[in-house]
């Protein structure tokens, strides 16, 4: 950073920059940000939960621009970390809002009511496995686990969701 | 079953996603204090009110110190969350924004989550050493540079400074003038505390101004001796931030202008030479002394070979202090065993250069004409990690986390009067995280029958088995990690973190991250010890200590000793004739098994990094999964009653899967 006088020059390379920081972390919005949103509503049962975290998220990822190495990685990592940290907040591990069930279709709605009964980091975990399409150590990373119990939890998700859903189907 | 489960999820597609784009815009853009409301249509009355649900996220984003969560903070009145940089940028070097100044011989501190700095004078190029009265905050969650609110200390610089957990404390320093020492020193102090945004100043201290050597004990800044060989003290004195007050300490046995001060964790080590203004040294060697708060006295440390011209020293943990010179030899000492040994020469040229060290855990980070160099305690070596583009630039590195902040200035020299230098500012973040330990893995013993390799393994609950493999994986090199995720009593049901580390002597440093050093605050007569981290009353943390025989184990017990009484009266460890730990619990508190998300007692082949096998004792059935990615399998063994994780590369994968078996499990007793 030069002291003294920035010339228009520099004004506008600056304006140019950041822009293209905006331009960045809003292609990520484009094409990241409906499957960001619903994989939080998925892990953590709250339209308005997701809501936040995910506003949050982008706007933490615009005020830092270009430092950001990965904006789509840092994106994901920050809501699922914000969305954890007021469910902390609010001396809750969970914030599943059964009725939303009511507007839902057959049959993901036996799937939502299903990883409702799961505890939160097993269906954090299974859903960004096996709706996001993440690997065991990026979900560890944004979930704060390590990789081998993010496997564990996989494991366990799985198992006991195939139990919930045979159980339903039945029904 | 797995795709019938990604189908499903597939469905949640159709859920109907609203636009938070313009909301994020808007945060992006807004006033950091204001309220982070979301301007979202009203929804169903039976949720709870977004502007509620808004407010309960913004107060996590303020209390709750997940390193991610808590990057956006609004200016407020409440101590700021840490901030994890180094998680935040990943290895190596990051640029951030550059500072307004770079300030040579200031205070420094990281709070974690602002870089404070002031006083101290800005390089101009001409020799001109002006010290300033002002300073500078650099907040990592915004990314910003703002001034420091004014203090009441007069402009100096080489002043003593620490960071005490809520204040920065600032003493002593130099002037500016020359050459009387009335002139050129001062006395008075400051604290400084950035969530008030005020300054407070400390009451007199019982020795004369200078510029003193200091470390932070975790209790008291202890301020010694002199940097300038204008004059010669071995005298000093301690503050006690929480009692407001000074203290003398007894006189040192020696006394150095140049060199350093590194506390242990028990001592304050201070070691250097006594220079004169032709840079003529008292001694052949630098030489050293250590001072014992507890007991207010000093012992003599052995002379080293390094050079008396000049010489810097840390201590990153680990058990020895790190010391270089400018010729660019290197030494540890360890004040247990009270012996130096040498290390391996600094990967610096040669150059007429003051060599400085700043620490973090396991890393000395050195600084040497520009030049940066980085000593891994885990590795015993140095590497040199300059950046080309600061070749000749002035370098200031200071400790954040676990990460460095490195300011640099440019150092053209110009007869422009008041001319201006660039500035950057980079974070280091050093390159393996896993490596902070000198925790070794544990490889047992194996025995080769044909094709095929036979491990006896005990679990951590006592069962044992033999883990058949093929000959071609060598699973057995990369270790055994035991593993019991907790300790845990039914009702209420408290759970208490176990972690084995393969190492009697494992420091408790790393497991309590972010609080500093541990310490021993009890013994008992069980072996025992206890230990609290150090921090504020609200932040400690407490935990039981057991020796093995090649183990360290450790106990988290939360914040209550309680707990602590109650988990050694339950606990029984042993290590096995092959070398595994084995871990018993007796009366309320259980090993955790099938517990919510507990792991029960198992053992992980590799370490967390690929390749890597998990084994628990669950009881399971089915047909072996393998995940679509291929990175991750899942297996049924020992007749359904060990599960296996393999994570690593497919092809890995695929081979352990085929080859991996489980035999003769034997539960304990």
């Amino acid at each position: 950073v030069q002291h003294g006088a920035v010339g228009a020059d520099v004004e506008r390379d600056l304006e140019a920059r950041e822009r293209a920081d905006v331009e960045r972390v809003e292609r990520v919005y484009r094409e990241d940000g409906a499957r960001l949103w619903r994989a939080v509503f998925l892990a953590f049962g709250s339209r308005d939960v997701a809501d936040d975290a995910v506003a949050e998220a982008f706007a933490q990822a615009l005020r830092r621009g270009r430092a950001l190495r990965d904006p789509a990685a840092w994106v994901w990592r920050a809501a699922f970390r914000i969305a954890a940290g007021e469910l902390k907040s609010r001396g809750e591990t969970e914030a599943f809002d059964l009725h939303e069930a009511d507007s839902m279709r057959e049959p993901f709605v036996d799937l939502w009511r299903a990883l409702a009964k799961l505890p939160p980091k097993q269906r954090a975990s299974v859903v960004l496995a096996d709706y996001a399409g993440w690997r065991h150590r990026e979900i560890a990373r944004a979930i704060d686990s390590s990789v081998s119990a993010v496997g564990v939890h996989i494991h366990r998700a799985r198992k006991r969701l195939r139990e919930l859903l045979e159980g339903s189907d039945d029904d | 079953m797995t795709t019938e489960l990604k189908d499903r999820f597939s469905l949640a597609d159709e859920v109907e996603v609203p636009n938070v784009w313009a909301e994020a815009r808007r945060r992006a853009t807004a006033p950091q204090a204001a309220p982070r409301l979301l301007s979202m249509p009203p929804r169903r009355a039976r949720r709870l009110s977004v502007a509620a649900v808004a407010l309960a996220v913004f107060a996590a984003a303020v209390t709750f110190a997940w390193d991610l969560a808590d990057l956006e903070r609004p200016p407020s009145p409440d101590r700021a969350p840490a901030l994890d940089l180094a998680t935040e940028l990943g290895h190596g070097w990051t640029e951030l924004p550059a500072p307004p100044e770079v300030r040579q011989r200031a205070a420094t501190a990281w709070t974690g989550s602002q870089l404070l700095v002031w006083g101290g004078f800005v390089f101009d190029g001409n020799g001109d050493e002006t010290p300033t009265d002002d300073g500078f905050v650099f907040d990592a969650a915004s990314r910003s540079w703002h001034a420091m609110p004014p203090g009441p200390l007069s402009a100096r610089s080489h002043v003593a400074s620490a960071w005490t957990g809520h204040e920065l404390v600032v003493w002593g320093g130099h002037t500016g003038d020359c050459c009387i020492p009335s002139e050129m020193f001062l006395d008075d102090g400051a604290a400084f505390d950035p969530a008030t945004g005020r300054w407070r100043l400390l009451p007199a201290a019982p020795i004369v101004g200078r510029t003193p050597f200091s470390v932070w004990t975790g209790s008291e800044l202890i301020v010694w001796g002199s940097r300038d060989r204008t004059v010669r003290y071995n005298d000093g004195a301690a503050y006690d931030p929480s009692t407001d007050s000074w203290r003398r300490i007894a006189d040192a046995p020696i006394e150095i202008t140049d060199g350093s001060a590194v506390w242990t964790g028990d001592e304050m080590i201070v070691f250097g030479a006594a220079l004169d203004g032709n840079n003529h040294a008292d001694t052949r060697t630098d030489i050293g002394a250590a001072y014992d708060p507890r007991s207010d006295s000093w012992r003599r440390i052995p002379d080293s070979t390094l050079s008396p011209q000049a010489v810097t020293a840390a201590w990153p943990g680990g058990g020895e202090m790190i010391g270089w010179d400018y010729d660019q030899a290197s030494a540890a000492y360890d004040p247990h065993a009270n012996v130096w040994r040498r290390l391996e020469r600094v990967p610096n040229p040669f150059s007429e250069c003051r060599p400085e060290s700043v620490v973090i855990p396991d890393f000395v980070l050195g600084e040497f004409c520009g030049r940066t160099v980085i000593f891994s305690s885990a590795e015993d070596r140095w590497r040199d990690i300059s950046r080309e583009d600061l070749n000749g630039w002035v370098v200031e590195p200071v400790p954040a986390g676990d990460a460095f902040l490195v300011m640099a200035q440019s150092l053209e020299l110009s007869e422009t009067a008041g001319r201006t230098f660039d500035t950057k500012m980079f974070a280091y973040v050093p390159p393996d995280p896993s490596a902070r330990t000198g925790v070794t893995s544990f490889v047992p013993q194996t025995r080769v029958v044909g094709d095929l390799v036979r491990m006896p393994v005990v679990f951590p609950d006592g069962t044992e088995a033999t883990v058949v493999y093929p000959r071609s994986s060598e699973l057995a090199s990369l270790g055994v990690q035991p593993a019991v995720s907790y300790l845990w009593r039914d009702d209420p049901p408290p759970r208490f973190p176990i972690v084995f580390l393969h190492d009697p002597t494992a420091s408790l440093d790393p497991y309590v991250e972010g609080h500093g050093p541990a310490r021993l605050i009890n013994m008992s007569e069980g072996g025992i010890e206890v230990w609290r981290a150090r921090g504020n009353d609200v932040e400690r943390r407490f935990w039981l200590r057991y020796e093995l025989p090649s183990w360290t184990v450790l106990v988290s017990v939360r914040d209550a000793l309680a707990s602590a009484i109650e988990v050694n009266a339950s606990l029984d460890l042993t290590e096995t004739r092959s070398g595994f730990p084995v871990a018993r619990a007796i009366g309320p508190i259980a090993l955790s098994y099938e517990s919510g998300e507990g792991q029960g007692a198992m053992l992980q082949i590799g370490s967390t990094l690929d390749p890597s096998i998990l084994l628990w004792l669950e009881r399971c059935s089915g047909p072996d999964e393998i995940a679509a990615s291929g990175e991750y399998g899942s297996m049924c063994l020992a007749d359904g009653l060990v599960t296996a994780n393999i994570y690593g590369k497919p092809a890995d994968v695929q081979a352990v899967v085929e080859g991996l078996t489980v035999k003769g499990l034997t539960p304990p007793g």
